[in-house]
């Protein structure tokens, strides 16, 4: 990679503020950053299943596309 | 939908090269802001010919420019803007225009639109009251919005930037319904800075602590703005990192501020063809050469005053930049903003993440005026970084005279 490319930082799931990537706790909110990474995707994969369900269910009802 | 043209690639930082070029045409203007960093009023005695403008112009498309922003003074006060704005589209470029809009008239936003322009951005520093004050002009305001409106109807892309500056704050949610409604799509925010008049005037420009209050309120604004459709901008010189930071410079790619661009991939043109890396430096320090002497190309490869942050790292941060958590990505921000204000770059108190540091350990840092500017276009005078208690005495409000100026027809 060419040495004019800027760094890349994480974000820390738990306080949403940009860390170095090999940060194993926060510096800013002291977290683990694996376990909050663990639970935001556990958070989030619940939030698109909760979301699909609900577009499926307004699809049935014939209040919205069933591509939309 | 297509992204914009000055994003960049991964290929773009391998090969630093202008994609984005901003381009004073003339310093000719038809305002009298008592913060402008140019000090615009009369044109500059030796300006760009057209014919050298179209030069210009085909070295830029040579280079790889994907877009060009004219700029002032008012680049519409030059007979031939829109001979130029013409050739830069032609040249396979997107032209874009920033103005103060005092004069931009119906007539003259449909020649441009028939040019071929494509977006406009114009600045407004608060609501009417305020706006005229610092512009300099009564019903400068009215006529902003009147020109943003007819850019609007004509389909032009219509943004809004915005100078955050001592006396804007109260104004800012009421700006933001206002350009709701007016159906404005983005507003670039960011922090006056000391130079030119607004070093002459420095009761204009806000204290760094000052952002502990104001990157709270500009973030409100930014959630609410998303509701409606409405993109509020944090600029370069706003920042940076600290808790909004991943949610309005990021997005869903989780991008973040990496540092001054200037030099890298956004080049800046004077009117009488000098060549900087980004428009907004002082001229003394970064003047890389002249379009008259040599060819952007070879002023862009060889000149150290344009090369500077291509080779910045972490030992020419200093302060407390240099031991900051994010020194290798930042490497203190805005240049512009920093060599202005302390008399070289690498040190940057106007930053949310450091006031929230300094903060928590009782501290604050407040800037304090040692020396007057010369008086010349794009100048800076000198400032001290005061670090004191933070519940220290507010510092008093200076009610020094502006700047008073002849207004152009």
């Amino acid at each position: 990679m060419s040495a004019l490319r800027p760094h890349q930082l994480g974000l820390c799931r738990a306080c949403h503020q940009f860390i170095k990537p090999l940060e194993r706790e926060c510096p800013h909110c002291g977290a683990n950053v694996l376990r909050a990474a663990l639970d935001y995707q556990e958070r989030h994969d619940m939030a698109t299943r909760a979301a699909q369900d609900l577009n499926a269910l307004l699809a049935e009802l014939g209040l919205v596309s069933p591509h939309s | 939908m297509s992204e914009p043209v000055r994003y960049l690639s991964p290929e773009d930082f391998d090969r630093p090269h202008p994609v984005h070029a901003v381009w004073e045409l003339t310093l000719a203007c038809d305002l009298k802001c008592n913060h402008c960093g140019s000090r615009a009023q009369k044109a500059r005695p030796d300006e760009l010919g057209t014919h050298e403008a179209l030069d210009v112009v085909r070295q830029l498309a040579k280079l790889g420019c994907r877009e060009v922003t004219l700029i002032g003074g008012e680049a519409y006060l030059r007979k031939d803007w829109t001979t130029i704005i013409a050739a830069i589209r032609q040249a396979g470029m997107k032209a874009t225009l920033q103005s103060g809009a005092r004069n931009l008239t119906r007539a003259r936003i449909d020649a441009a639109v028939e040019a071929g322009l494509q977006a406009i951005g114009v600045s407004i520093d608060g609501l009417a009251e305020i706006h005229d004050e610092i512009r300099g002009v009564e019903g400068s305001f009215d006529r902003a919005l009147e020109a943003l409106a007819h850019c609007r109807d004509r389909g032009l892309d219509i943004s809004v930037n915005t100078q955050i500056h001592s006396k804007i704050l109260g104004d800012l949610p009421a700006m933001l319904d206002q350009f709701i409604a007016l159906g404005v799509k983005s507003w670039q925010v960011q922090l006056t800075v000391a130079m030119g008049r607004a070093a002459d005037n420095d009761e204009v420009l806000i204290q760094p602590y000052q952002l502990l209050e104001i990157m709270p309120l500009l973030f409100s604004l930014f959630e609410k703005g998303r509701a409606h459709g409405l993109l509020l901008i944090p600029g370069n010189n706003l920042g940076y990192f600290g808790p909004y930071e991943a949610h309005w410079r990021g997005g869903e790619d989780h991008t973040h501020f990496i540092g001054c661009n200037a030099g890298q991939n956004t080049l800046g043109i004077e009117a009488d063809g000098t060549i900087k890396g980004c428009p907004s430096l002082p001229t003394s320090v970064y003047a890389g050469g002249n379009v008259r002497d040599l060819d952007i190309e070879k002023i862009w490869n060889e000149s150290p005053e344009l090369a500077f942050t291509r080779n910045r790292t972490t030992a020419d941060l200093w302060g407390h930049c240099q031991t900051c958590y994010y020194a290798e990505v930042c490497k203190a921000g805005c240049s512009w903003t920093t060599h202005t204000l302390l008399g070289r770059p690498g040190n940057n108190p106007y930053c949310h993440y450091r006031a929230l540091q300094l903060d928590a350990r009782g501290l604050r840092e407040r800037i304090v005026k040692v020396k007057q500017a010369p008086g010349l276009p794009f100048d800076y005078g000198g400032f001290e970084l005061v670090e004191e208690p933070k519940d220290s005495p507010a510092a008093p409000v200076k009610k020094a005279g502006h700047t008073r100026l002849p207004v152009l027809a």
